[in-house]
């Protein structure tokens, strides 16, 4: 009885420290990058291609020289003048401050 | 000290402060060309024009502009041509660059200073486009460059954001803008300060003067001139066909232009949670027409508009309202 409790008691010690030996040597192996972690979450194609610097071609339309030297006026004023008392130094000032 | 310009499709207004008063100087933005098939010709046109506005041209055709290129073109049972097509120079037009380059130079005039500052308009890209023509970028570079020319420094600013610049103060500048020019309907939600969606749709009053040019068979700009003449309420009957067309082609924008809005900006990501009922403020020449802003508020509420509204106003001044927004911006720079 008492051989069948020693006999045991060294198994299950045998057990925990084969349990722990491996436990240390897979995380070793992990460290060094020889496993995967597959518990991490993949990156889908997409997103991956998202954090790459984008290069794009700048196809905005070219402004060509707008000549306008031909053109002779033939008229004394262009255009009617409108006179307005309204204030807008209160808005100035006001957006002034709320855009500082 | 800066200015501001209102570059629209139907009207061009500058507007810069002297002695304490905003000065607006208005032109209307279309012209119409007279081609002379011989030097007599050439004589005899010229001689009729005397008084009228109007610039010759290298191949000797004469260019009005203005309002009178329009009265010609009635005269002529013709329509005017237009720099502008829905907000941004026309690619439909050979000579719209060049006009409208002309144009600018002389309602700006040269800067008072080299490098003052200047803040024009320009619409947001649309939500029911259809017209691969439409390049914002490039409309503002033209006119940029042509502003450059004569000596300012010149920023954009989009036209919705400007009309809440003039016409929310009161409102800390919280709420929506609605700008009814003649190519575009541009809008902009504003939360203190700070656009937080912009966006425009492509019909407006050009669109109703299309509609009922093609209904009653006149030339755009016999029913554009009907059409500003007054004399018809929106959602009214009208002995004249043209103002029954043009009446009832308003009541077709208006449904329209609530219901884009609806569905612009419900469920819109950028969409601020306000905690208070909204002020609409509504400017543009295509909004003077009489009951526009009756109409317009009752079709927010029915076409399920997603914000709560405290009230639908319309601008002290409509034409003038966001070159006025232009010229705070270019102060607020300044």
């Amino acid at each position: 009885m008492t051989n069948e409790i020693l006999l045991i008691i060294i198994l299950s010690i045998f057990n925990i420290f084969s349990f722990g030996l491996g436990f240390v040597i897979g995380k070793i192996w992990s460290i060094s990058g020889v496993s995967t972690n597959i518990t991490s979450k993949p990156q889908s194609f997409f997103k991956s291609e998202e954090n790459k610097p984008k290069i794009s071609i700048d196809d905005k339309k070219f402004v060509v020289d707008i000549k306008t030297d031909g053109l002779e006026k033939k008229y004394d004023s262009l255009g009617e003048t409108k006179k307005s008392t309204e204030n807008i130094q209160s808005s100035i000032n006001k957006l002034k401050n709320m855009k500082r | 000290m800066g200015v501001g310009l209102d570059v629209g499709t139907s009207f061009i207004v500058f507007s810069k402060e002297e002695n304490g008063q905003i000065s607006y100087k208005d032109f209307r933005d279309a012209f119409y060309i007279i081609k002379p098939t011989t030097p007599v010709a050439t004589k005899m046109i010229e001689k009729g024009l005397a008084g009228k506005v109007f610039i010759k041209d290298t191949d000797n055709s004469f260019i009005l502009l203005g309002k009178d290129a329009i009265e010609k073109a009635i005269e002529r049972n013709d329509t005017a041509k237009r720099p502008m097509y829905r907000g941004v120079v026309s690619a439909k037009e050979k000579d719209a660059k060049k006009i409208l380059a002309f144009i600018l130079k002389e309602v700006v005039g040269q800067a008072s200073e080299p490098g003052e500052k200047l803040v024009f308009c320009i619409p947001a890209q649309p939500v029911d486009q259809e017209d691969e023509d439409f390049d914002v970028g490039y409309h503002e570079d033209v006119i940029k460059t042509v502003l450059n020319e004569v000596g300012y420094s010149a920023r954009s600013i989009n036209e919705a954001e400007a009309l809440c610049y003039a016409e929310l103060e009161n409102e800390d500048y919280t709420g929506i803008a609605i700008s009814c020019g003649a190519g575009m309907t541009n809008v902009c939600v504003m939360l203190n300060g700070e656009p937080t969606v912009v966006f425009s749709t492509t019909k407006s009053g050009d669109w109703v003067d299309r509609m009922s040019a093609v209904a009653t068979g006149e030339p755009d700009s016999v029913v554009q001139a009907e059409k500003e003449g007054g004399g018809f309420k929106i959602g009214e009957q009208n002995d004249n066909p043209i103002l029954a067309a043009v009446s009832s082609y308003y009541e077709r924008l208006i449904d329209y232009t609530t219901k884009q809005l609806a569905a612009a900006l419900t469920g819109h990501k950028s969409l601020p949670k306000f905690k208070d009922p909204l002020t609409v403020v509504v400017a543009g020449g295509t909004s003077q027409a009489n009951g526009y802003i009756e109409l317009f508020k009752s079709k927010l509420e029915e076409n399920g508009f997603p914000l709560v509204v405290k009230t639908v106003k319309h601008a002290d001044d409509p034409l003038h309202a966001v070159s006025k927004g232009c010229l705070i911006a270019s102060q607020v720079l300044s």
